[in-house]
């Protein structure tokens, strides 16, 4: 008999008593981590987003489905495509504050063998394009030739093989990571490419421009401004010179989006608090009721030779055992949870969603371990006090 | 003793007194209920200190210990006997008999654990928990349980309570046997018959003890 074993034969002991606040303190893991994961996730997402994005203003055709469907694209994985004369990119470089500028393509994948869905492709030119190459060096650093792609993270396709677009063998030069937006399910390549799939889907009969020539069309023009000249300004002068674009700057198209995650993030932050708090209450309530119906048993230790600090120590090390036994059960649902259902509210809310690398997901994992650990501690601290200083002789009687 | 109840009430439940219990002997206390037996008991065994005086164990002064070392004494030379159930739920038998040992550090006494479970009529049940034991086997197990670290004294807290005359007979025997071994058994009871193994006999009354044949309250040193 090892005395340092009594703290674990109590809980063995006793399941139904030890199951029901592993329990309570999984609840109270679960939502911690997975509230933590969570709202990293998404800020997470966003950043990346916001970074993929690289340009100051983006010009669209002007109406309203381009900008709804560029918002799809970028943040949902929507499949999408507009376009709009070729000559509007000379007239967007010649306003005033205007540093650079870079088209993209955008078209939709007939059918691709990578995916039961349709996949957006993104076209964008290769000399001048500031936006997309800088972070698709990640996957590929040479030159994209002609009918070479690199495709998202979500993409079930690999580095060297082919992809069959509009019956254009296509060759896998790279592929992108995990972004947790749209993005991941999107192919890249050069614009001349995806000029050359909008001729082969007219020669099989599929229509995407109603008369014009590829050469002559785009869809996206992106924007960086010059350093000293206001971005809002300069959005004002391109929608002000220009006839049938709308400029939009890139920020005001994650505006909602940021909005909402600040709207949700605030939520989980309440949520883990009023989480915590519960869990303490509920703990000392339910240590209390413990330390009430345990008081015989402490006394009879006590009458054994226990002293007050080993009967501490042992309520403190059932309660410890507890809520990291909790913790780490809490803790694997949480994770699964924030990854399994990351996706749906990714596709679901428009949310973009990139789960935290390893050291951030180990540091929510300990802070949520920790939170756990202190509302068992604070919760049993007192239950443990009263139950090391009963008068052991007279509780033994008083149980007659 | 002056002694505060549940509630803040203070009572006094002991009037001053000295008691000296001496070794190979038993000395058995009568009294009803609330005449302060327990709280006595609590006293001698270190479990309750006294709001005056002292408890001397050989050359140690029991309350002038700090808790952790006084609970270490009494481990290695104090076996009390709770009044009723007092079986620890999560334990075996067995396990139940070798805690204090365990607790106060003695190796080696599977031996002995096993002649007390023969002695007291438990080696069947040594597997047994004790919600599976009835009132005389639970305090058979109690009474092992006090002596598995040979303790110069032991304290039993009216152990024939609610066990009938044979259980009863049985339970003092064993403990008038701990005696001729050698510890300062006290036995608190209000069973009459429990006269019959006493080496000693106090009665007490209001708080205070008065010894058998005494008139006066008792001044033994």
């Amino acid at each position: 008999m090892n005395i340092r074993m009594l703290p674990l034969r109590n809980l063995l002991g006793r399941p139904f008593r030890t199951l029901a606040l592993l329990l309570i303190a999984a609840v109270m893991s679960a939502s911690v981590f997975g509230g933590m994961a969570a709202s990293a996730s998404l800020q997470n997402g966003l950043s990346s987003l916001e970074s993929r994005l690289g340009a100051d203003i983006i010009v669209l055709p002007d109406d309203a489905k381009a900008a709804v469907d560029l918002k799809n694209i970028l943040l949902q994985g929507t499949p999408g495509y507009f376009y709009m004369e070729r000559s509007v990119q000379e007239g967007i470089a010649a306003v005033e504050g205007v540093a650079q500028t870079s088209s993209q393509y955008y078209l939709v994948s007939a059918n691709a063998e990578c995916c039961t869905v349709q996949v957006q492709i993104i076209g964008f030119d290769e000399e001048t394009d500031f936006s997309v190459k800088p972070w698709l060096k990640q996957a590929y650093s040479g030159q994209l030739g002609e009918n070479e792609i690199i495709v998202g993270a979500a993409l079930s396709t690999q580095t060297g093989h082919s992809l069959k677009l509009y019956g254009v063998e296509c060759k896998v030069v790279g592929k992108l990571e995990a972004t947790g937006t749209g993005l991941d399910t999107a192919i890249y390549t050069t614009d001349n490419t995806v000029r050359t799939l909008i001729r082969a889907a007219e020669e099989k009969g599929i229509h995407v421009l109603s008369r014009q020539s590829p050469d002559d069309m785009l869809s996206s023009v992106y924007v960086k401004v010059q350093d000293g000249y206001d971005i809002g300004e300069v959005e004002a002068k391109i929608n002000l010179t220009l006839d049938g674009v709308q400029a939009v700057r890139t920020r005001s198209v994650l505006t909602g989006t940021a909005d909402k995650l600040a709207v949700i993030s605030g939520s989980i932050r309440l949520l883990i608090v009023v989480v915590w708090v519960l869990v303490v209450v509920i703990l000392t309530a339910s240590f209390s009721v413990m330390a009430s119906v345990r008081r015989r048993e402490f006394a009879v230790l006590r009458t054994l030779g226990f002293s007050r600090r080993q009967l501490v120590r042992i309520v403190m090390t059932e309660s410890s055992a507890i809520c990291f036994a909790g913790a780490a059960a809490g803790l694997l649902i949480a994770w699964i949870a924030v990854y399994a259902f990351g996706r749906q509210l990714e596709i679901r809310a428009g949310l973009p969603y990139l789960l935290p690398d390893v050291l951030h997901t180990v540091v929510y994992a300990l802070t949520a371990a920790a939170a756990v650990w202190a509302a068992g501690m604070l919760a049993s601290a007192y239950s443990a006090y009263g139950l090391s200083h009963t008068d052991a002789g007279n509780i033994l009687r008083e149980g007659d | 003793m002056q002694y505060q109840k549940r509630g803040g009430r203070s009572i006094t439940a002991l009037q001053p007194l000295h008691l000296e219990l001496e070794s190979g002997k038993v000395a058995v206390i009568f009294g009803r209920s609330g005449s302060g037996k327990t709280t006595l008991l609590s006293i001698l065994a270190g479990l309750l200190h006294p709001s005056e005086g002292s408890v001397r164990f050989g050359t140690h002064d029991l309350y002038a210990m700090p808790d952790k070392e006084r609970s270490a004494f009494r481990s290695r030379n104090i076996g009390y006997i709770p009044q009723g159930q007092s079986g620890l739920a999560v334990l075996r038998v067995r396990e139940n008999i070798l805690l204090p040992a365990s607790l106060a550090g003695i190796p080696d006494v599977a031996e002995r654990a096993g002649a007390l479970l023969e002695q007291t009529g438990m080696t069947a049940l040594q597997e047994a928990f004790p919600h599976e034991l009835s009132g005389g086997e639970m305090r058979r197990m109690a009474i092992a349980r006090a002596l598995i670290c040979k303790p110069a004294a032991v304290f039993a807290d009216e152990p024939t309570n609610d066990l009938d005359e044979t259980n009863a007979q049985q339970i003092l025997s064993m403990l008038q046997s701990a005696a001729r071994e050698g510890a300062a058994v006290t036995i608190v009871t209000h069973e009459p018959f429990a006269a019959a193994y006493a080496d000693v006999i106090y009665r007490i009354d209001n708080g205070t003890i008065i010894k058998e044949g005494c008139t006066s309250s008792v001044q033994i040193i």
